[in-house]
């Protein structure tokens, strides 16, 4: 499997047009807004594996444990969610599927940055729910 | 799919050869109307002008503002073509990833199957971390 290390520094110039971008980037700025955890995107090919793939390149991520990454194929059409230790007790499993079935939905008509921008908001709400004490106990 | 295309191409084909027929007609008159003024016959050159320049300008004129849009926002993913741009990834930055040796706990077992197989950090995929997949 060809690890996907050097991508991080090659410029968005093909697959989003700069308004695109800026769109993706204010719904992260959002997401994270008030929140503990931080969301990290990647849209990319793949080579092996998606998850593999997926959960190497959220290892590399600092602060990994609250890092959510969003990582995006559009060319095998797969969606992966990575969540850390700390941001797996915010963002179950549940919250993770409802994300991806709105990307997913709005990927398979075309629109990918719109995807990814309604699931980062749908994951930073999520994220931002008000804390339960005595339920919630992090 | 094929009776299907075929079906379409004789619809075009009739329709147009009967739109031209029946707008032709007036052309076959012999004989002039009483008190009409043909005129200058068109020549050669302004006839190509008028009734094929103006179409296809027309014609390429609707072609690019309809295009504009989406000239305007860049390349746009289409679910049914190869997706061939270079990764991006937004957020925060990579770092580089640190060599799995290193980064292992001193405590931690290699014979942890999932771990080992994904070549990282057991705590990431066991304890805590979690995550979907999903198509499209």
């Amino acid at each position: 499997m060809t690890s996907p290390v050097a991508v991080g520094s090659v410029p968005a110039g093909e697959a989003f047009s700069p308004a695109q971008q800026e769109q993706i980037n204010r719904a992260i700025e959002i997401a994270e807004r008030e929140g503990e955890l931080r969301f990290a995107v990647y849209v990319g090919a793949t080579d092996g594996d998606t998850r593999v793939a997926a959960r190497a390149l959220h290892r590399q991520i600092p602060a990994r444990s609250r890092a959510v990454l969003v990582y995006v194929d559009p060319a095998r059409r797969v969606l992966e969610i990575v969540t850390g230790t700390e941001a797996g007790r915010v963002l179950d499993d549940r919250a993770c599927t409802l994300a991806a079935l709105a990307m997913t939905s709005t990927f398979s008509a075309g629109d990918l940055s719109g995807g990814i921008a309604d699931g980062l908001r749908l994951l930073g709400e999520y994220a931002h729910r008000p804390r339960v004490l005595h339920r919630d106990t992090l | 799919m094929r009776s299907r295309t075929a079906h379409r191409a004789l619809v075009i084909a009739a329709t147009a050869g009967v739109t031209l027929l029946v707008t032709v007609t007036p052309a076959l008159a012999r004989e002039q109307d009483a008190g009409s003024d043909p005129g200058e016959s068109l020549s050669p050159l302004a006839t190509l002008l008028i009734f094929v320049g103006i179409p296809v300008g027309t014609f390429l004129l609707i072609v690019l503002l309809v295009s504009a849009g989406s000239i305007a926002r860049g390349t746009r993913y289409r679910p049914d073509r190869v997706w061939d741009a270079t990764a991006v990834e937004f957020g925060m930055p990579l770092q580089p990833a640190p060599a799995p040796e290193l980064t292992r706990p001193a405590g931690a077992d290699a014979s942890e199957p999932r771990a080992a197989a994904s070549g990282g950090h057991p705590e990431d995929d066991q304890s805590g971390g979690g995550g979907i997949s999903a198509r499209w």
